[in-house]
């Protein structure tokens, strides 16, 4: 058999392998395993927050084959494009190879070691001014010790990720409904739902595996209908029962809507609300306690969300409006709402989440399979990495908050820290970290140095011309950078640190349903590049050996104190001794002791090296198995819940309820006017991952979408005078840019609104966006903000 | 040359299903499996990545098939 024919025999058995789980939903197929030389194994795909498993086929080094992974319960053995892509991601001609410093202009080769004093010499100047700026897509043990290094190491709590770009608004929504963060639900949700209703939301392009779930459910003749509550037409909108377009920021009149007709008709769920719900209202300024109201005051605050009204704030007509109430009042229907950057990027994000939640509440859908308010996650490990070890400026692991005495004490204890420690002081969120670093020192420019890893915010930050692009001119101001390829953020970088990526390390991720998953390394990284996490370690080393105290535990030891199993100290801090361990066991077993605290409990490390992930809390049974939980705070499922069907144990008002909350619509910040006549609405593709870094290096995702462009609507376009695929002039109060028209593509926006994807560095799209953001996620908005359009060379 | 593992849903109409599978395996480029229910594995083989997605969104329009999954994808020789 010659090459040709072996691999179509392996792709054969691939086929048949995967008809049959598909066809028969049989979990005892066989997996490709090792053939011709190629050595198969696991690991979630590096891209999205769906949490797909592959099987990377590894061949002399080099990973050379993709197949979806038969046994995940996730993505039963399918792929979306980028997912069978994954594999290329590795291998862009442009990958960094070595450390590189910033002299005379020109990033030059540096040495490792010179690297690492180098950011010693940075923080020792001014610990204060020292910040980590992370990742949704950091691993998880990469952000547990990026997350010791600040909180229990360097001491200011200065280390904030950019997931707070992407779902803050989804955590405090959590916070303030249940009282403890992520869905209630998960993926089974999709397989039993009758309805499925998406906030602003385009699975279809954005978590298409999870999209194809539910297309699939019809393919077999099962009866689900979609509803498409969106601000333009999307992929998603072609597959769905009803498409209801909104006006941006019209969402929280629509939910408040449906609220007020389940009421004014009697058909909400008063035994539930009665026996698990509490009603909530906004103080000022807002907390995620707010302040208790009664059912009539809340009745009386909704009146005024008459479906006239309602129509006027959003564009949904009463007769839509009436039927998702009808859908909501009927109780033999389950319905899941999804959401994901719609409802998060959005000055209102908290807000809107709440009222979701609160719909979902108030009708009693909630609780039962195929019942459930849950929000997507946009990155692999958004949830894992920033949720659940609390990469963000204010926590701790676990649920913790630097505030809390309480909380701090118990993360002195597993550190193992001299009580006080750990400072109660947050750092920065994400918009105000890089504000001070883009601010000069004598202006209030307290923070001069942050480590970025795994993330290119020179595109993704909203507002660069504010945010980034002025530090790079402040003297004194220090950007240092570890990646894998020349981002636009790396090549702005005084320091550039080459990074092993996915599964050229060990790792670790969960995903948007609380399924923690882990893959070993495969291939060797290129060059003298290495893990994140032995980047954060080495550094943490080399203060420690400059005497900085912070580096140390209470008895002495190094913070990151990694023994082989004689109990020997290794020093990992060393490259050539990093692999001699498992560091990634060792940082996870430390840290899921921090788990219990909120019932977010992890199986030892060994249960996930054998499962293709499991949802949390995962629970050791009597026979000492390891049991996940699919539904929290339902009693069937959730061995926490265990007083009643549904027990919110972590609740606001400490009653074991959830909270309905009464949030009003208000005005976004920027509205178009006369000078700026145009919605801006920014987003992602389906081709490709959030900035591009990745997937623009892959060929076959570059040819299919190779650059960004402006949707527009044709009426827009004819006003205008501007015809398919013209440049124009793209122009917010912020910034400007130039850019290709699409009319008739992949989405349809309403007249007065434009899309523009931001997954190509070579059209910034952020220069026009907005830094205002929601007052307790502290997310920005980048789904509206004011723009005008015009004729490249027109005035 | 790339090789993808495929999984075409078929449609349950008999003679849609039958067409479709005489103009399936009638394909010099693809080798066809058994079905499995309404599931039938097949291997495509094209010159490049771009002429293997073009082959796929092809299938996709065949009257008969319901829909094209992409189970795996080796590009051993294209990396």
């Amino acid at each position: 058999m010659d090459r040709r024919e072996f691999l179509k025999a392996t792709a054969m058995a691939t086929a048949v392998a995967a008809a049959a789980r598909l066809a028969l939903q049989d979990d005892a197929v066989a997996q490709p395993r090792v053939d011709g030389g190629v050595t198969w194994d696991k690991a979630p795909c590096r891209f999205c927050g769906t949490g797909c498993h592959v099987q990377v086929g590894v061949k002399g080094g080099r990973v050379v084959a993709i197949a979806g992974d038969q046994k995940a319960e996730v993505n039963k053995g399918l792929l979306c494009v980028k997912g069978y892509h994954v594999g290329l991601a590795l291998y862009g001609k442009d990958r960094l190879t070595r450390p590189l410093l910033r002299k005379n202009g020109k990033l030059e080769p540096i040495t490792w070691d010179q690297a690492l004093d180098v950011i010693a010499d940075r923080v020792m100047a001014n610990p204060a001014g020292f910040a980590v700026y992370g990742s949704g897509q950091w691993t998880i043990p990469e952000g547990y010790a990026a997350q010791k290094l600040i909180k229990a190491g360097i001491g200011n709590n200065q280390i904030d990720p950019n997931a707070r770009l992407c779902m803050a608004s989804a955590v405090t929504g959590y916070l303030s409904t249940y009282g403890v963060d992520e869905p209630a639900g998960c993926y089974d949700d999709l397989d039993r739902c009758d309805v499925l209703l998406m906030w602003g939301n385009n699975p279809a392009e954005m978590h298409p595996v999870l999209f194809s779930r539910v297309i699939d459910r019809r393919s077999r003749g099962e009866q689900v209908t979609l509803i498409d509550l969106t601000t333009r037409r999307t992929r998603t909108s072609g597959f769905c029962d009803r498409t209801m377009l909104f006006k941006p920021h019209g969402d929280l009149a629509i939910a408040n809507g449906i609220a007020h007709l389940l009421l004014e008709r009697g058909t909400w769920d008063q035994a539930f609300v009665d026996k698990y719900c509490n009603f909530r209202k906004r103080t000022a300024p807002p907390t995620l306690d707010g302040q208790a109201m009664t059912a009539d005051e809340y009745r009386r605050e909704l009146a005024a969300y008459t479906p006239a009204r309602v129509e006027e704030l959003s564009g949904v007509s009463p007769a839509d409006l009436s039927y998702l109430a009808d859908l909501f009042g009927d109780r033999k229907l389950r319905i899941t709402s999804l959401w994901c950057m719609g409802m998060n990027q959005h000055t209102r994000g908290t807000a809107i989440n709440d009222l979701v939640h609160g719909v979902h509440l108030l009708s009693g859908h909630f609780g039962k399979p195929g019942d459930a308010p849950t929000s997507l996650t946009g990155q692999p490990s958004a949830c894992g990495t920033v949720r659940e070890v609390g990469t963000l400026a204010h926590a701790l692991p676990g649920g913790l908050v630097v505030a809390k005495d309480d909380h701090r004490k118990e993360a002195e204890a597993i550190w193992n820290l001299p009580p006080g420690r750990i400072n109660a002081k947050p750092g920065y969120h994400t918009v105000e970290m890089w504000r001070r670093f883009s601010t000069a020192k004598d202006q209030g420019g307290d923070i001069d140095t942050i480590w970025v890893q795994v993330t290119n915010p020179a595109r993704s930050l909203p507002n660069i011309n504010k945010l980034f692009e002025p530090s790079r001119k402040i003297p004194g101001k220090f950007l240092i950078v570890s990646d894998v390829y020349p981002t636009a953020t790396a090549m702005a970088a005084d320091l550039v640190l080459p990074s092993a990526m996915w599964v050229e390390k060990n790792g670790m991720v969960g995903n948007s349903e609380r399924r923690t998953q882990q893959w070993f390394r495969m291939v060797p990284p290129p060059g003298e590049a290495r893990d994140d996490c032995w980047q954060t370690i080495a550094v943490a080393r080399r203060l420690h050996d400059r005497g900085h105290a912070g580096m140390k535990d209470k008895d002495g030891r190094f913070l990151f104190q990694v023994v082989d199993q004689a109990g020997a100290v290794v020093p990992v801090w060393d490259w050539r001794r990093y692999y001699d361990v498992n560091v990634d066991e060792q940082l996870f077993e430390e840290y899921r002791r921090f788990s219990r605290f909120k019932h977010k409990d992890l199986a030892p490390y060994g249960e996930y090296v054998k499962a293709r992930g499991l949802r949390w809390p995962v629970v050791e049974q009597p026979d000492g198995s390891w049991r996940e939980t699919r539904f929290r705070f339902a009693k069937f499922d959730d061995p926490y819940a265990t007083k009643a069907e549904l027990q919110f144990y972590h609740s606001v008002t400490k009653d074991d309820r959830a909270l309905i909350w009464f949030h009003p619509w208000e005005a976004p910040p920027e509205v178009p006017d006369r000078d700026y006549p145009l919605w801006l609405c920014t987003g992602r593709v389906l081709e490709h991952w959030h900035t591009g870094t990745m997937t623009m290096r892959i060929p076959q995702l570059q040819r299919a979408m190779p650059q960004a462009y402006c949707e527009m609507n044709r009426d827009d376009a004819r006003a205008l005078g501007v015809a398919d695929g013209e440049v124009v002039v793209l122009e917010s109060r912020r910034g400007k840019l130039e850019l290709p028209v699409w009319l008739g593509g992949r989405g349809e926006p309403p007249a007065g609104t434009v899309f523009v994807p931001f997954f190509d560095e070579s059209i910034a799209i952020n220069v026009a966006t907005l830094e205002d953001h929601d007052p307790l996620s502290k997310q920005p908005d980048y789904k509206k903000c004011a723009v005008r359009v015009r004729r490249k060379g027109a005035a | 040359m790339v090789v993808s593992a495929l999984v075409l849903t078929l449609t349950s109409v008999p003679a849609l299903r039958a067409r479709a599978l005489a103009v399936l395996v009638a394909d010099p480029r693809l080798v066809v499996g058994e079905a499995i229910r309404d599931r039938l594995p097949v291997v495509a083989e094209a010159a490049s990545a771009g002429e293997g997605a073009a082959l796929c969104d092809a299938l996709a329009e065949h009257e008969g098939v319901v829909r094209v999954d992409v189970v795996a994808i080796d590009f051993g020789e294209e990396a």
